[in-house]
């Protein structure tokens, strides 16, 4: 098979995966090497469909012994197979980096015959990128399910960043989707990734020359809405996540319909708008100080999707508000709906040497819709007088026409700002 | 008024505004003049020497130096304001970005820092040979006068490269020694071809998703003119056009879904099975062949499809390798009227040939078709223990292709029981020519089968 036919297939296989971003990691080119990684990500091309081409994403194979309903690659699809070499894949990713049309590469697999062998061939292509094609670009790899400890710690001594997908929000979900799986397999992998994180990020301390491993940390991609489970268990699992594995970022991906699809799956995707929604929540609970019982409190099993989460927490608890701009500390501001963190920054210095007006909340571009009703500032009395009122929340909700347009899935895993 | 003229790059200006500065010579009574001739009201300004430099804070030099970008000669006049401003008005001025001045100083550095941001992102080298060696070489068509700023970035990442970025303002040269500038050049004195971009473009049009076109986004990231350079934008017509036909065989790969929203009674499984479409081996065969056995049944046997007796009668496993089970299980004491018997296929998949219908396997795919039929037998009986034979059977119910000898006749916990056992089908039995061996492998089987016991 041509290498051209080998990548067309390989890589429409990866394009289900939803990280995409090399951000969070720099490392200066070696004198004389090729690829360095700045501190965000560069997106050097756009496809139509308005999605980022950042890596070059691709499988080493999309053979796989795993029936795994959710996944195109499955044994039970009947998609095209092709296996590239390792060579192939050290050749293809320098020859794209080197014509500046990617930061780096995302090699994940199907699993061809045994998680072993497999891991090792990925790890043999970012070893031959770094040492003998001094490449410094971005390197992720997939840790491939069910692939030995050791591997893994020899993995992240190239890559930048690990990740083992968590694939569904509860065990129930993995039994029925992808029997062959267990949460607990797939921890004890990010166990491993995070404690050699945690030994190199000690040993590094020590002695500046100690081998760096995956400085950019793990991610990891739970699929949504292929199964009935609520955005509370997938918050949920996503926060111990954080909490446990001390994971970057956690992906969430609308389930899609893939070609050939496994007729034990839903029918329909899921809105777009979930995703959208639960970005946010993760970007509330990560960056703006919220905890998950506030955005989704007991009786709530799934968000609002016609409210965004700070929103719908701030009608919950109006009593909070309204805040005055001029005076309320940081964590506070955070919390009004409508502005972001670096409008919280830029308020913050700009109210050091003046009083922050109605008029200066238009010039920073906030969402005025929202944020008017609970903040006071000197002229907007008239819209205070609502944050009692029930019509508030009708007011607030936002028509529907206006949603699929605005809110980009892939967009809002890189902002997420609310 | 004094006419200040200067070459349009951020040091010879820092040089006469310092001096002007110094002399406090209002804003608005500069002209900021960048081209060579020209005439303009006013008098000439004349170089004085100046010893101390008025005191600035180092902020406004970092925005000022990328400001100074700008493609606009207004960019000189609110650079002195602002300066001006620091020094009489209010030191901390950059801090304020509500203020009008500041705000369009934001904006500018954002534009030139965006512009920057896209020429790291667009520059797309094409691999030359040149006097035996090989020279990667770019075009690259900035908005703002940005050559210098981007220079080192790419110093950095292509350092053991030599290339050349060519701009229409300056041409930046790299030979993995020094960074060199020279003067800007036309596009087309770029070269044409490369050798790498029909695999680039064999990428950019498989990753694309046919189900979503968001042009308007596209363009506002990836911006019209700069689509000149970017091999992959010939492909954005033809993407876009394909997208319709591309999405229809999509959807006609679409299989429909067996899955039950509910729990059935073991009659409406019998009765939905006979409508289902998730795959075609039903089609073909007489019909669909239900599992049978007592319902409150401690144990299921799952097989891997009905076969041609049984595609005729309509029972699971009553053919020969039906007839060898019942002989297996009576050696262990067992009734096979105690058990459930079903398959993890519910249809016979067979091929016409030497005028018999001979069985071939269902693939992976027919197999993962039919699991929700048998997971509602899994749910209505609630085995005890589960007993796949062969395959086919394990793969329905683990998930993945497993190997016979590695998995047989050891117990484990699975996701539909937490007692599930692995054995050869009888049929691979059937199959031994050796009478020797089948014997052999028969009362291995028997053996086995001990262990549900």
């Amino acid at each position: 098979m041509e290498i051209k036919d080998k990548l067309a297939i390989l890589a429409d296989a990866a394009k289900y995966d939803a990280s995409c971003g090399s951000s969070g990691v720099k490392r200066k080119a070696q004198a004389g090497g090729i690829g360095n990684v700045q501190g965000a990500g560069i997106c050097h091309s756009y496809t139509p469909d308005g999605r980022c081409v950042s890596l070059l994403k691709i499988l080493l194979t999309n053979f796989c012994i795993f029936d795994c309903s959710y996944c195109v690659n499955r044994v039970s699809s009947e998609v095209k197979r092709a296996k590239f070499t390792v060579d192939e894949v050290v050749k293809l990713t320098m020859d794209f980096y080197k014509r500046n049309y990617i930061e780096g590469l995302f090699l994940s697999s199907g699993v061809a015959n045994n998680p072993d062998n497999t891991m090792e061939e990925m790890i043999l292509v970012a070893k031959k990128l770094r040492l003998e094609e001094k490449f410094g670009g971005y390197i992720h790899l997939k840790a491939v399910a069910g692939c030995s400890d050791a591997l893994l710690r020899k993995a992240g001594l190239y890559a930048d960043r690990l990740s083992a997908n968590i694939e569904l929000p509860l065990q129930k979900d993995l039994d029925d989707l992808a029997p062959a799986k267990t949460h607990s397999e797939i921890e004890s992998s990010m166990n491993s990734i995070r404690e050699s994180i945690l030994e190199s990020q000690e040993e590094t301390a020590k002695f500046s020359k100690a081998p760096v491993f995956a400085p950019g940390g793990q991610s990891t991609q739970m699929i949504v809405g292929a199964t009935q489970s609520s955005d509370r268990d997938i918050m949920l699992k996503a926060s111990s996540l954080y909490e446990n594995q001390n994971l970057k970022r956690v992906y969430y991906s609308a389930f899609s319909p893939i070609p050939d699809s496994d007729p034990n799956l839903p029918l329909v995707s899921p809105p777009l708008m979930r995703e959208h929604r639960l970005y946010q929540s993760d970007w509330l609970i990560r960056l703006y100080g919220f905890n998950i019982q506030e955005v989704l409190p007991e009786d709530h099993e799934n968000l609002n999707l016609e409210l965004d989460p700070k929103l719908s927490w701030a009608l919950r608890n109006r009593h909070l508000f309204p805040v005055d701009l001029n005076s309320a500390p940081r964590e506070t501001l955070l919390r009004v709906p409508g502005l972001g963190i670096r409008n919280v920054e830029r308020i913050i210095e700009s109210r050091k040497f003046r009083k922050i007006r109605y008029e200066d909340l238009v010039k920073m571009r906030v969402q005025i819709q929202k944020i008017k009703f609970f903040v006071s500032v000197d002229d907007n009395k008239h819209d205070l007088k609502l944050l009692d009122s029930p019509l508030l929340t009708t007011i607030l909700t936002e028509k529907p026409s206006v949603q699929l347009d605005l809110f980009d899935a892939p967009v809002s895993s890189i902002t997420g700002e609310v | 008024m004094y006419n200040v003229r200067f070459a349009a790059d951020f040091e010879s200006w820092r040089i006469k505004a310092k001096q002007l500065l110094v002399s406090n010579i209002k804003p608005d009574e500069i002209n900021w003049i960048t081209e060579e001739t020209g005439f303009h009201f006013g008098q000439e300004w004349t170089d004085i020497e100046v010893t101390d430099s008025p005191r600035i804070p180092r902020e406004y030099f970092e925005a000022a130096s990328v400001v100074s970008c700008f493609r606009d000669d207004s960019t000189w006049t609110l650079l002195y304001r602002i300066a001006w401003r620091i020094l009489h008005e209010q030191r901390e001025l950059l801090k304020i970005s509500l203020d009008a001045d500041v705000r369009e100083l934001e904006n500018r550095h954002k534009s030139v820092m965006r512009d920057l941001h896209k020429m790291k992102a667009f520059v797309r080298f094409k691999e030359v040979q040149q006097d035996g060696k090989i020279l990667y070489v770019a075009w690259h068509r900035p908005d703002h006068r940005i050559s210098r700023l981007a220079a080192p970035f790419f110093k950095d990442r292509f350092n053991g490269m030599n290339w050349i970025i060519m701009t229409e303002d300056e041409t930046i040269n790299w030979d993995q020694k020094s960074l060199t500038f020279s003067e800007g050049v036309s596009s087309h004195n770029a070269p044409s071809i490369d050798s790498a971009e029909d695999l680039w473009k064999t990428y950019y049009s498989s990753i694309f998703n046919p189900a979503r076109i968001k042009i308007g986004a596209m363009k506002k990231e990836m911006p019209v003119r700069h689509w000149k350079t970017l091999p992959e934008s010939e492909l954005i017509t033809s993407l876009i056009d394909e997208a319709p036909e591309r999405l229809k065989v999509f959807y006609d790969s679409q299989r429909p879904n067996a899955t039950q929203e509910k729990q059935l009674t073991y009659p409406e499984i019998k009765e939905a099975l006979k409508s289902c479409r998730s795959c075609d081996i039903c089609q073909k065969a007489t019909g669909p062949v239900m599992g049978e056995g007592p319902l409150n049944a401690r144990i299921m046997f799952i097989g891997e499809q009905p076969g041609n007796e049984e595609d005729q009668i309509g029972t699971p496993f009553i053919g020969p390798a039906g007839q060898l089970l019942e002989k297996a299980l009576l050696k262990r004491g067992f009734n096979r009227n105690e058990i459930y018997i079903t398959n993890a296929v519910k249809g016979f998949k067979w091929i016409y040939q030497s005028s018999m219908r001979l069985h071939r396997s269902a693939n992976a795919s027919e197999i993962s078709a039919c699991k929700p039929w048998l997971k509602q037998e899994l749910n209505l009986i609630k085995p005890q223990i589960v007993v796949c034979l062969g395959r086919s059977a394990a793969q329905s119910i683990l998930g993945k292709m497993v190997k016979m000898e590695e998995v047989r006749g050891k117990f484990f916990s699975s996701s539909v029981c937490d007692k599930t056992i692995i054995l050869p089908h009888p049929s691979s039995i059937l199959r031994i020519q050796n009478p020797n061996e089948r014997e052999i492998a028969f009362n291995r089987f028997v053996e086995e089968l001990g262990l549900i016991a």
